[in-house]
């Protein structure tokens, strides 16, 4: 086990290094680049400058390979490069930005899996009864409603009856538990709510699936309750289609949150990367995309090591 | 006979598919005294397995459904009983062995944990207390190493380790009666007669009746006091060893006995085989023989009424209307 963990994190480097060339060159093959958007502000402003000064200013007159070593060996360093925008370094934003996004991607999942694993297992037992079609359709609802939608009505009415709005700061969880919350509680239920409807149909069909085994039969026979069959028997025998779904969702946390952190003022680095693509701030979108490729790996990563932890049949190799 | 602990009645089990009804339990009767080890036979499809998971109520539905009949444990109504009621007499006083037991165990839970479950719920011991007990129990069914054993998966045994440990689980709770759904089929012929040795030789330690459900002749010889020979959904003979294989009355009880490959026949003498196939179950008509389009005594009346089981001899019966016409063959029967 250790061994294959320290396989798959050395396995990391070889990737990370071919997503390093990856985003670099898709970066400048886009059309449009940082030196002409940095043109354009200066022209809006109302300065002319020339093509090669900007340039020059952006260090963007050296070689490509020149620039991408820079970039890369600076990275062994702990230096992510500055942002052509921003006055701040690349890992200044991003240790500033990512824990918003993180804090928001961990709550919804946490509230998804609090949603759909007890009403999954539990239109699986009571599979087309009244409640199992009740929560289906409900779940069909949240899933086909648009996020951006429901968060708009959710910030709106409120705000037009009880003249209530959520907080426009960000605190920190570990300043300030309380104040945190009352940012994060609502964005993250609603994120929950659309990942909640998907992730309960398929662990209501897993469940299903599961308690339709001989091992099932063989612990009705032997006396053992309803629940137990469900939540220990069964639970477990559906986890792996279910972690693998969980570990899928996480990837997409990161980068599909900036819908809410845009509608509820957050700062995360979703919107962040967002912005930065637009003016092609070439080292700020190559270090958030670096940082995202490194989460999800680890996060999958922990994903395969946890089927052996949940499957002792599963061989890592 | 030693007292009835179980006592089937008229039980009707039947299966609904698109719209079509299937008698996979066609008014079933019959009766297991203590002790007594009850074989029942019958070729695929026969309704054996149907039958036995009806006693303990374990039909899934949909599309099974008991649709009506009894089921008394001593004198108590299996069928009437609440889920509650029911959860403390399965793998307590009756428990079940099934058949394949690669898919009948739990893959991601311990061999140990697996048995320890039914001592913790029917005798509410501890957690401890009843690992123990298990590596007991693996002892008693000749697992080598118990207690290395009880801490592994089912992965990690052999076919007939597996069956074993079943039958450990099955026995943990010394019940008085034990089904057993072809405990042997998936295992090889010498696995196949050392777990069958076993079973038997915990059941008359314990007293545990049994019913066994089987399509091997040579268990049935070897190991059953009475035999019930199913087809259809229906018991079309019953008797003792003796009876089924010296004296069977059936044609189709016949056609079994006489298609076991014999040794002490010259090679020219072929093997017996029983015409056609078996009968797709929803097709056949409610009052009829079901074996009637297999039969080549059948007559118009079989294809128009039921035989019911008569009397044939002590202990022995038979349903068929044309018994009398079966006795050259039987007759010939070496």
């Amino acid at each position: 086990m250790a061994k294959y963990a320290l396989k798959r994190v050395l396995l990391l480097i070889p990737t990370l290094l071919l997503v390093c060339v990856i985003v670099f060159v898709l970066l400048r093959t886009v059309p449009g680049s940082a030196v002409d958007y940095m043109i354009y502000q200066f022209q809006t402003a109302g300065v002319t400058v020339d093509q090669a000064q900007v340039e020059h200013m952006l260090g963007m007159d050296k070689p490509a390979v020149v620039q991408f070593f820079d970039w890369f060996t600076g990275i062994f360093q702990g230096d992510l490069g500055e942002s052509l925008f921003q006055a701040e370094g690349v890992w200044d934003i991003i240790s500033r930005q990512l824990p918003v996004t993180l804090e928001l991607g961990i709550l919804t999942l946490l509230f998804s899996n609090m949603i759909s694993i007890p009403l999954g297992i539990f239109c699986a037992a009571r599979q087309d009864s009244v409640s199992d079609y009740l929560i289906r359709i409900i779940s069909v609802l949240l899933l086909s409603l648009p996020v951006f939608w429901i968060a708009t009505i959710v910030l709106v009415y409120p705000a037009v009856w009880f003249g209530y709005a959520p907080p426009m700061t960000y605190v920190p969880f570990f300043t300030n538990p309380a104040e945190n919350m009352k940012m994060f509680l609502v964005p993250a239920l609603l994120g929950a709510f659309t990942q909640a409807g998907m992730q309960l149909r398929t662990i209501r069909t897993m469940t299903l699936e599961t308690m339709r085994q001989d091992y099932i039969r063989t612990c009705w026979a032997k006396g053992v309750g309803e629940t137990q069959i469900l939540f220990i028997h069964a639970l477990r025998n559906s986890m792996i289609p279910i972690i693998t779904m969980i570990g899928g969702s996480v990837a997409g946390l990161v980068g599909g949150s900036v819908i809410l952190e845009t509608m509820f003022n957050m700062p995360g680095i979703g919107a962040q990367v967002v912005a930065a693509l637009d003016m092609r701030d070439y080292p700020l979108v190559q270090g958030c995309v670096l940082v995202f490729s490194i989460f999800v790996m680890v996060v999958n990563l922990i994903v395969d090591l946890t089927y052996k932890w949940i499957d002792p049949r599963v061989e890592l190799e | 006979m030693a007292e009835t602990i179980l006592e089937i009645q008229h039980l009707k089990t039947y299966f609904y598919n698109n719209g079509k009804e299937l008698r996979a339990s066609d008014d079933l009767s019959y009766e297991v005294h203590k002790g007594e080890c009850v074989a029942i036979i019958g070729e695929s499809g026969s309704g054996k397995t149907v039958e036995a998971l009806s006693i303990l109520r374990l039909i899934p539905y949909p599309p099974g459904l008991i649709m009506g009949g009894r089921i008394l444990f001593h004198g108590q109504d299996l069928l009437a009983m609440s889920d509650e009621e029911l959860k403390q007499i399965r793998g307590s006083k009756i428990s079940m062995i099934f058949q394949e037991a690669s898919t009948a165990l739990n893959p991601v839970m311990t061999i140990g944990k697996q048995i320890a479950e039914s001592l913790r719920i029917h005798k509410g011991m501890k957690k401890k207390e009843a690992l123990d007990k298990a590596v007991e129990l693996l002892a008693r069914v000749d697992i080598p190493n118990p207690e290395q054993r009880v801490k592994q998966y089912p992965h990690e045994f052999s076919g007939g380790m597996q069956q074993r440990a079943m039958i450990a689980m099955a026995m943990s709770c010394s019940p008085e009666l034990l089904i057993a759904d072809e405990p042997t089929t998936a295992l090889d012929v010498t696995v196949q007669a050392q777990v069958l040795e076993q079973l038997n030789l915990l059941r008359q330690e314990s007293d545990t009746a049994l019913i066994i459900i089987t399509h091997n002749l040579g268990v049935v010889a070897r190991y059953a006091d009475t035999v019930k020979i199913m087809y259809g959904g229906k018991i079309v003979e019953s008797g003792t060893p003796y009876d089924i294989f010296e004296r069977p009355h059936h044609p189709y009880t016949i056609g079994l006995v006489r298609a076991v490959p014999r040794l002490d026949l010259p090679r020219s003498h072929g093997l017996h085989t029983i015409p056609g196939e078996p009968p797709d179950m929803s097709q056949i008509p409610e009052n009829s023989c079901a074996f009637a389009g297999r039969c080549k005594y059948a007559g118009e009346r079989c294809r128009t009424a039921r035989p019911a089981l008569e009397p044939v001899g002590e202990g022995h019966f038979c349903a068929c209307f044309h018994m009398d016409q079966t006795k050259e063959e039987r007759e010939a029967l070496v």
